[in-house]
């Protein structure tokens, strides 16, 4: 019996001895939080956002240290960077991929398979494409009222409420790429603030082909809880809600069907005195329509490709893939139509009733 | 120490010690055969290759009475026959426990300890077997019976976490690629080709402990936990581009996220992973021993104990790298589920045919 309790203390002894950091201190290994991806003379420019551990959450310095190495791949460019600044580099803490528009319209398989292939990197880095340069891109990220640099990427790319945000990671980002019949939104970022968001970037494969600028409809679209305050039109404005997904199908005729139903909370911030509420509910659901209109054509007519993902819904219709495969999702998105109707909810709490 | 006088097993105790060798295959690569098989219907094909492990099962163990293989052996093919039947079962677990200290060692080696040198995780892994082999298959089914329930609600957890992960529009065309594919996946078997491990458990039974109750169950609650896996994988990657991935269950814990609370469960995927390691690898060192044993009637397990943990070590270090012996190790792997099906089978039923 005594055997037995001094081996059970030994055990939990031994789990004391299991906790570390694999041999190497916390302040000897470079965290990098952000990757951007630049062409140069027929290489890549891999430049690591690295968090400033002494300055992290503190005063003085900036959060974020730059380095950047010219290389075939990211890790060969995190070894030169490793041994030029005598830490190991990391990537287990990255949570952004900046390409440039030059990789992205080239095609970034490459990246999206070697970082997945990685073990020290996770899935759930934001991929997104800069309007010029990913070095000066990622330079001007800028964490004014957040001390951590990651928390801050993280709040401004990852939650799907972010308004930058089209909530694609890069393992998503993969997948969509081996999927033919669909196609990808990412949102696409200034060089002067590496935080704004002005358009979004399209994908089909690992290719991009275009861009679109209201990222709004897409939101509201893609069903990832938007909220937004929106201006109808100069008579008034108004905070939106959407607390349910899209309501969406998909009649998979010669011609695709898709019957979409947006519902949004509403709730009126400013009214001009000669329009009734009723009257802004109705302007505002004919603007809201006519926006995600222009995109749902954007997709079909000009882009072809199904960024939203209506395929998933065209699916059900068919009982096998080789079924599915014969009815050539992608040749057919082309001539979808849609029934989109909107439908805001007015919203009877608040201070003021303002009828009129 | 002979093999009538050790500790027995109960019902229990069996069960979950065969909950643990099927539910343990689902941690490689089986899921992701499935999927490659019968696409967005993977969790069907599982359903079937549990239904039909179960038929087998029931017939093996309808035909072998109340007598374990190598009674059943000697009495259908005389002394020699036994012995060569104990020969080949030996030899099989053997080797498989050999591949498998390699797989285990490799994975290890690869997620959680970069910089480990392999062999010492080999003999990690060795000293675990040896415990094993020395404790007896009774002490290792008392320990399956918390083993199996901590492995399943590990992997529960890992599940559970990953919910807001889950879409559900994934498992369309709902019979993926076709009835064909999925009744002729039948290769799916050798998840539970280790049930013929409670033929030569008989006599390690207690009293009230049956051998088909047993199996069937284990069968029956492994069908439940890897349908479900399966279900849940595909409900987190898409098919095409789920058949990609090697470690299914270690995607689903990469994309666990849940904000600020819970952001990793890979520790939880590792933990499963050298968990069942150490069992699964014992196991099979365990019963190639007692194989041995039976078939020569040793009065002593413990003389042959180093000799066969050498014998495993050295097929394990032969082995260059189980990627680049991964059709070795498939055609191992098809036939040693061949073996294990047909020879219990096989045995059983000429015994059955020479009794009548």
């Amino acid at each position: 019996m005594m055997m037995r309790k001094f081996m059970l203390l030994l055990s939990v002894l031994g789990i004391l001895m299991l906790c570390g950091c694999g041999g190497r201190e916390i302040d000897d290994v470079a965290y990098v939080v952000a990757i951007g991806i630049d062409r140069m003379d027929g290489n890549y420019e891999f430049t690591f956002a690295i968090g400033n551990p002494d300055s992290i959450n503190g005063e003085g310095e900036d959060p974020l240290v730059f380095e950047s190495a010219v290389s075939g791949d990211i890790f060969t460019a995190g070894d030169e960077i490793s041994a030029r600044v005598g830490q190991e580099v990391n990537f287990s803490h990255a949570e952004l991929l900046v390409f440039s528009k030059e990789i992205a319209l080239g095609g970034v398989n490459t990246f999206l398979d070697e970082l997945t292939r990685n073990l020290d990197q996770r899935p759930k880095l934001i991929p997104a494409v800069a309007s010029g340069s990913a070095k000066e891109t990622l330079q001007g990220v800028n964490s004014q009222f957040e001390g951590n640099p990651e928390k801050y990427l993280k709040k401004i790319f990852e939650y799907s409420a972010s308004p930058v945000s089209t909530g694609i990671d890069s393992r998503d980002f993969l997948c969509r790429t081996k999927n033919i019949n669909t196609g990808t939104a990412l949102p696409k970022i200034t060089s002067d603030d590496g935080t704004t968001a002005t358009s979004m970037a399209v994908f089909y494969g690992d290719r991009m082909i275009g861009e679109f600028k209201d990222l709004s409809s897409y939101k509201l679209l893609s069903g990832m809880g938007e909220q937004m305050n929106c201006d109808v039109n100069g008579l008034g404005s108004m905070h939106l809600n959407q607390r349910v997904p899209p309501n969406i199908r998909v009649r998979c005729e010669d011609v695709p069907k898709i019957d979409i139903t947006v519902i949004l909370d509403a709730s009126v911030n400013t009214r001009n005195p000669d329009i009734s509420k009723d009257d802004l509910y109705l302007t505002a659901e004919n603007v809201l329509r006519a926006r995600m209109l222009e995109l749902l054509e954007f997709t079909s007519i000009d882009a072809g490709v199904d960024i939203l993902g209506f395929e998933r819904y065209a699916r059900k219709n068919f009982y096998t893939w080789d079924d599915w495969k014969e009815y050539e999702w992608c040749n057919r998105y082309g001539i979808a139509q849609f029934n989109l109707e909107v439908k805001l909810i007015p919203q009877k709490t608040g201070l003021v009733k303002g009828e009129s | 120490m002979s093999y009538t006088n050790v500790r027995k097993i109960g019902n229990k105790e069996a069960i979950w010690f065969l909950v643990i060798l099927f539910v343990s295959k689902i941690l490689f690569a089986d899921i992701n055969r499935y999927v490659g098989q019968s696409g967005t219907a993977a969790y069907i094909q599982t359903i079937w290759c549990a239904f039909l492990a179960a038929v087998i099962f029931i017939v093996t163990a309808t035909l072998s009475g109340e007598h374990d293989i190598f009674q059943a052996s000697y009495l259908a093919l005389g002394n020699v026959g036994m012995k060569i039947v104990g020969i080949i079962i030996s030899l099989m677990l053997l080797l498989n426990a050999g591949v498998m200290m390699r797989v285990y060692a490799e994975i290890i080696s690869s997620i959680a300890l970069p910089d480990a040198s392999e062999f010492f995780i080999l003999v990690a892994l060795v000293i675990a077997a040896a415990f094993a082999a020395f404790s007896g298959i009774g002490t290792l089914g008392a320990y399956s019976f918390a083993a199996g329930i901590v492995l399943v609600a590990t992997l529960s957890a890992i599940l559970i976490l990953n919910i807001p992960n889950y879409d559900l529009s994934n498992i369309y065309p709902v019979l993926g690629n076709g009835i064909g594919s999925i009744l002729s996946g039948v290769d799916g078997l050798s998840v539970y080709a280790d049930v013929f491990l409670v033929f030569l458990m008989a006599t390690h039974f207690s009293k009230g402990t049956s051998a088909k109750k047993a199996g069937l169950r284990a069968i029956i609650i492994s069908g439940v936990v890897i349908t479900a896996t399966t279900f849940l994988y595909i409900l987190t990657v898409p098919y095409p581009a789920a058949t990609e991935f090697s470690l299914p269950i270690l995607e689903i814990a990469f994309d666990v996220n849940l904000d600020v609370i819970f952001q990793r469960a890979e520790g939880l995927f590792l933990f499963l992973w050298i968990f069942s390691g150490f069992i699964v690898i014992g196991a099979y060192i365990c019963f190639s021993i007692l194989s041995f044993e039976r078939s020569f009637n040793l009065s002593d397990r413990r003389g042959v104990i180093g000799v066969f943990l050498l014998i495993g070590l050295g097929v394990a270090m032969s082995m260059e790298s189980v990627s680049l012996q991964r059709d070795l190790y498939a055609a191992f792997y098809m036939a040693f589920t061949a073996v294990s099906y047909g020879l219990p089978l096989a045995v059983f039923g000429i015994r059955k045919l020479r009794g009548r």
